[in-house]
């Protein structure tokens, strides 16, 4: 039996729904079950605020972006295979910049025949969602902010070991530069006869062997450092590079004589001009020969070869040392990098040397090469620009 | 001409740059202030094809924790480009769980991956080498983008299209 017809009852339902609706900016529009707009509320439009188009009898998804792919799961709605649709949150512009959040709710208009067709209630929660949004954004600025902070972090960790190590490196460099040159200059003051001129020339070479080594080695870590502050100056101006080359040969001829080493020079033209940073080319050179010099053993050769290819300059330094497999020729331009043979040696050496020169030999636009066969012997092959690239 | 409607996502953790990446493509603009979305944001902009006009629905959904809740999103979605911050490592490991997700709810959706931020060269986290691994995973094409310059966000989304034109 039914209940009796009750139309206050009914009224003040009604009444109370307007009310929440109004209160909670609420529209609503019935769905065909064509998928297409029906009755809708009257605040529908308003409540969109981009109501271009919306009209009764147009398809859903022509009239919101929002039901466009969502006919499926709309039709499933419709079969009862699915008892709602709902989309939160979705975010639409206002003329003023700001941002309306709505929610929009699919569901039967009846729940016992969903297949009378559907009905469509958006919600307006931008109050509750501006606020959320703050949260969040707050949320994920933090996060952004940790991360920073932390990347931060490893490289001071990283700079800090950087530190460590360049400082014991320099310490273990220096102590054994120093102690030669102590028992060398100990030798020369416990010696003081003139009469046995070999020990006083082999003396002084090692211990001229020793500063010039010295010398090396402080310019490389005051590179280090500039680098590393990426405040590396290159100051370009034309140069002769034979006169350089034959000056640094002057310099480490005594390293050369030390190792009983035969050094040849050859270069293709005078003056061989290159636009080039004269003294950054020197430490270049310095450090390939110096090299070259330092891990030949004695007896051995060094040619070091000058000429002009393809428009550029090419310098080749190679040795008859004892070479280097592809593994070690792989990390040999990383800082501090040294084979374990070199590790094992009484050479001297920070590791420095060869990532100076190809920083470098980059810096003026050009490219480093190593060749190398164990039991061989090494070359290296740098390309200079004769001119430097001019910025646009 | 016929016009085809077809639902695209955009997928990624937040602040990897998806919003920015949606603006670039569709209004050509960028702006350096960073707005977490909450939800999701529809904008559309029609392709014109030589097949006829292709009438993207580009959705902008928000990332990470925002995200997982709301998987009714995805319905009906014909493909989505998976975006990482190429100076952010942890937002690569996410493509596997939005890639499963887009999958779930359409097997067939082609995806395109993204290494977004490719202008911030110093902070780079992410190398080529692990975003081709990575994107080779799903046979999918991946792009080193950035929203800020417009470097290869067109080429992406456009990608994205030919690879929606092949999907029967």
């Amino acid at each position: 039996m039914l209940p009796p017809f009750n139309s206050e009852a009914l009224v003040l339902g009604a009444q109370a729904a307007r009310a929440f609706i109004q209160t909670h900016r609420i529209a609503y529009a019935q769905i065909t079950p064509d998928l297409k707009i029906g009755l809708a509320s009257d605040n529908l439009h308003a409540l969109l605020a981009e109501p271009a188009g919306l009209s009764q009898h147009r398809s859903l998804s022509e009239c919101l972006d929002e039901f466009v792919g969502a006919e499926d799961i709309l039709h499933a709605i419709l079969t009862g295979a699915e008892p709602s649709y709902s989309l939160e949150h979705v975010n639409r512009d206002l003329p003023d910049g700001s941002i309306m959040y709505l929610n929009f709710r699919i569901l039967p208009l009846d729940e016992h025949n969903p297949s009378d067709g559907l009905l469509l209630v958006i919600e307006d929660v931008s109050d509750f969602d501006r606020l959320k949004q703050a949260i969040v954004q707050d949320r994920n600025e933090l996060r952004l902010a940790k991360v920073a902070l932390e990347n931060a972090n490893q490289e001071l960790e990283s700079l800090n070991r950087f530190k460590s190590f360049m400082l014991s490196m320099a310490a273990h460099d220096l102590r054994n530069a120093f102690n030669v040159i102590m028992i060398y200059s100990g030798i020369l003051r416990g010696d003081p006869k003139p009469d046995n001129p070999h020990l006083h020339r082999h003396s002084l070479d090692m211990i001229d062997s020793e500063v010039e080594w010295l010398g090396m080695l402080f310019n490389n870590l005051l590179s280090m450092d500039q680098i590393e502050k990426a405040r590396l100056p290159i100051q370009f101006s034309k140069c002769n590079l034979s006169a350089l080359l034959q000056n640094i040969l002057a310099n480490l001829e005594i390293l050369a004589s030390v190792g009983e080493l035969q050094i040849n020079f050859k270069v293709d033209q005078e003056p061989f001009t290159i636009e080039a940073d004269p003294e950054r080319i020197k430490q270049v050179a310095n450090n390939l020969v110096g090299n070259a010099i330092k891990y030949t053993p004695k007896g051995g050769r060094v040619e070091i070869s000058l000429r002009q290819t393809g428009g550029r300059a090419e310098l080749k330094v190679s040795d008859t040392g004892k070479g280097m497999n592809a593994a070690q020729i792989d990390h040999l331009f990383h800082p501090y990098y040294r084979t374990n043979e070199a590790e094992k040696s009484t050479i001297p050496g920070s590791g420095l040397g060869l990532f100076i020169a190809r920083t470098l030999v980059e810096a003026h636009h050009g490219t480093i090469e190593v060749a190398s066969q164990v039991g061989q012997g090494t070359t290296f092959t740098v390309y200079l620009p004769l001119r430097q690239p001019r910025e646009i | 001409m016929p016009v085809i409607q077809k639902k695209i996502c955009l997928l990624g953790d937040f602040a990897v740059g998806k919003t920015s990446l949606m603006r670039r493509f569709v209004e050509g603009c960028f702006d350096d202030k960073y707005l977490s979305t909450i939800g999701v944001k529809i904008s559309r902009r029609t392709i014109s094809r030589s097949s006829g006009e292709i009438k993207l629905i580009i959705w902008d959904l928000a990332g990470g924790d925002e995200f997982t809740a709301q998987s009714s999103y995805l319905h009906g979605v014909a493909g989505a480009l998976i975006v990482c911050d190429l100076t952010r490592l942890d937002t690569m490991a996410a493509f596997q769980r939005y890639s499963a997700q887009v999958h779930q709810v359409n097997p067939n959706a082609p995806l395109v991956f993204l290494g977004n931020k490719v202008d911030l060269t110093d902070e780079r986290k992410i190398s080529d080498k692990n975003l081709q691994a990575a994107s080779s995973a799903y046979g999918s094409p991946c792009f080193l983008s950035s929203a800020k310059t417009g470097e290869q966000v067109e080429s992406a989304f456009l990608r994205l299209v030919e690879e929606l034109e092949k999907v029967p």
